[in-house]
């Protein structure tokens, strides 16, 4: 096995509002090796991107350890900490606002360079133009948008900058948060397709976070599904789509529009609203909307076990869960 | 290898082009064009007051022989009970109330400006506590803050800018602090923090830009408040006192002459009004040009 490029180790990030405080990340785990995808699937308001930053340090998260290559990012200091904000990025989901409209295409990419001073002295004005050239063929933006401003493009292109700007200082792992959930469906598999070469061409690393189970499918090695701040299930591809454990995942999955028409598929429906991250009880996050819910679920919040190898999932009726999955 | 045109459209042209579109707009509006030419002009008198006029014989010196002599050929503006020409003395006088205006509202800027960005671009209880003292301050009308300051401070020219200087800091800091959560939760903010800029990157680059247009019209706008409480406090013996030309106190020692002798009143009144209204209509023109939502 391959050691794990980012260690991520009982990450908490608590918002302190007028309601109350809001357990955004309240305990997550997991680790990534080099190279490979990991999917963070859940709903809206799950923590999803709050974890991404948390990792990132764009938020200071409250607790836990982020350990990138070795050091722990959340106790980095600023030299540090710049020096990682070069291997560790980040794509955000939403390119309209993610990009500052005053500013050119080649402003926009050339920004990374400039504020890291990676081109000094006479000639780097040059070095900086290549450099942005360069990084626009490669997420396929045409050189005659050199100029334009991102008013003037659309949602894809836009969200190519928002790419370029994140490869411009060679980073090792990227942050993808929704990158295409807020582009139109025939963009999107492009945008996938292209983060996909990147990965492969430039050995990334990916966090990739999606709402919709169906984006990371042929991307992720491993996904993990959140929930109200927490993991619930952690398992490889196809291991989770093929025997999803957790009642929220299964949940999920039968949520998926599957092409062929089969009968008894019916989709298992989610009962009520998601319940807000405010003083939560203690109980299993998922109680008041899990229809294998019993009293034992009250008792305290169930913790991520692995029930068959790789596969971890939280839920302390896995085993009634499991058995009714064999009956169906 | 295909160099790209770059022709004009490099970031030093792009600001110059939205200078360029602004001031359009602006020329469009008479009534700040109207403003704008009689401020310069006030400005040109200001600065070449000392070659019209000698301070010392013109415009403070006493000519007995002369005394109030209502307005005609040889006194265009009249003289006063000590024979001096008012037209001097009120010319002479822009200088102050220019002077006043902009030194006030520019250590205004001065301490506002960053205590408004800091605030909102920190936040939390750094935020809390300083918008709170700035609210306490504010709850005093600033008149009756600057006349408190005066009092204690003493009446002098300098004194009176401290004074209005610091009951500007308040608007100012609101303002700025204002601006800066427009845009401070933007996500393009979070973007440029990722790739690595600084605060301090983060603060130039993209917080004050932003928040120039608002804090521009306001400082003009604030400028023609403070020539008016200048003379004000003047005018009650707070601010400039005699026989230094200021507006406010030539109002103030024309008063008992009102009946006998109105122009006496009148050219230093007219004085205030004009320039102050003339500040404003380039204020307000300021504020539409550079308001995009108006743009036709
Ligand atoms: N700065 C903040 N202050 C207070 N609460 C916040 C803040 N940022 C996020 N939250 C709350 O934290 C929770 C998680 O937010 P987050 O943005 O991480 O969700 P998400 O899973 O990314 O959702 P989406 O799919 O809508 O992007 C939400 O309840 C949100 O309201
Ligand atoms: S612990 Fe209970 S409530 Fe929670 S998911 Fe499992 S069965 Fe549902
Ligand atoms: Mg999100």
């Amino acid at each position: 096995m391959q050691e794990a490029i980012l260690k991520v180790t009982n990450l908490k990030k608590y918002f302190k509002t007028k309601k109350g405080t809001v357990h955004a990340v309240d305990g997550v785990s997991f680790s990534i090796e080099k190279g490979k995808t990991l999917g963070i699937v859940g709903e809206s308001g799950c923590g999803k991107s709050t974890t991404g930053r948390a990792i990132l340090r764009l938020v200071e998260p409250t607790d836990g350890e982020v350990i990138f290559e070795g050091i722990d990012v959340t106790k980095a200091d600023k030299k540090q900490l710049s020096a990682l904000r070069r291997d560790m990025q980040i794509v955000f989901q939403d390119p309209f606002s993610s990009v500052n409209p005053r500013m050119t295409v080649s402003q926009l990419i050339a920004e990374p360079l400039v504020v890291n001073k990676i081109y000094k002295g006479r000639g780097s004005k040059q070095q900086i133009e290549d450099r942005v050239l360069e990084l626009m063929d490669t997420v396929g933006l045409a050189r005659r948008l050199y100029n334009s401003y991102p008013h003037e493009l659309d949602g894809g292109r836009r969200q190519r900058i928002g790419i370029a700007r994140a490869l411009a200082m060679n980073p090792k792992f990227i942050v993808c948060d929704e990158p295409v959930s807020a582009l139109d469906v025939s963009i999107q598999a492009q945008i996938l397709n292209l983060m996909k070469e990147l990965q492969n061409s430039l050995q990334l690393t990916y966090i990739f976070i999606t709402h919709n189970l169906s984006v990371v499918n042929h991307f992720a090695d491993e996904i993990a599904v959140m929930y109200l701040g927490s993991l619930v299930e952690k398992a490889p591809v196809k291991e989770l789509f093929d025997h999803p454990m957790h009642p929220y995942t299964q949940a999920l999955l039968s949520a998926i529009p599957v092409p062929e028409i089969t009968e008894n598929e019916e989709e298992i429906l989610i009962k009520g609203e998601i319940t807000s991250p405010v003083n939560l009880p203690e109980e299993c996050r998922f109680y008041s909307r899990c229809s294998y819910a019993c009293e034992l679920c009250k008792k305290g919040r169930p913790e991520l076990q692995e029930v068959r190898p790789g596969h971890f999932v939280a839920c302390r009726r896995i085993h009634d869960v499991r058995m009714e999955e064999k009956r169906i | 290898m295909d160099r790209v045109e770059k022709s004009c459209k490099n970031s030093a042209g792009v600001r110059q082009n939205r200078a360029l579109a602004v001031w359009r707009q602006f020329r469009r509006n008479k009534g700040a064009m109207i403003g704008l030419i009689i401020t310069a002009a006030l400005i040109l008198l200001a600065v070449s007051a000392d070659f019209i006029w000698d301070y010392e014989t013109d415009v403070i010196g006493m000519n007995i022989a002369d005394r109030m002599i209502s307005p005609g050929t040889k006194y265009l503006f009249g003289t006063d009970n000590y024979g001096r020409d008012m037209l001097a003395r009120v010319g002479y006088g822009a200088r102050y109330s220019l002077v006043i205006g902009a030194v006030s509202v520019l250590f205004g800027l001065f301490v506002g400006v960053p205590i408004g960005t800091s605030a909102g671009y920190l936040g939390g209880r750094y935020d809390t506590i300083i918008m709170r003292m700035i609210d306490a301050f504010s709850i005093v009308p600033s008149i009756l803050l600057t006349i408190l300051m005066v009092t204690v401070l003493g009446t002098s020219l300098l004194n009176l800018m401290i004074a209005l200087a610091i009951s500007t800091i308040p608007i100012f800091a609101r303002i700025t602090r204002a601006s800066v959560l427009t845009v401070r939760y933007n996500e393009y903010i979070e973007s440029a923090k990722a790739i690595g800029a600084s605060d301090f990157y983060i603060i130039t680059k993209y917080i004050i830009p932003n928040c120039f247009s608002p804090i521009l019209v306001q400082a003009t706008l604030r400028m023609g408040t403070n020539i008016i409480s200048a003379a004000g406090l003047s005018y009650i013996g707070l601010g400039v006192a005699l026989p230094t030309p200021e507006w406010g106190a030539l109002l103030s020692a024309s008063k008992q002459f009102i009946i006998q002798a109105p122009y006496l009143c009148f050219f230093p009144g007219l004085a205030i009004m004009i320039t102050v209204m003339s500040i404003n209509l380039v204020g307000d023109g300021l504020r539409d040009a550079l308001d995009p939502k108006l743009k036709r």
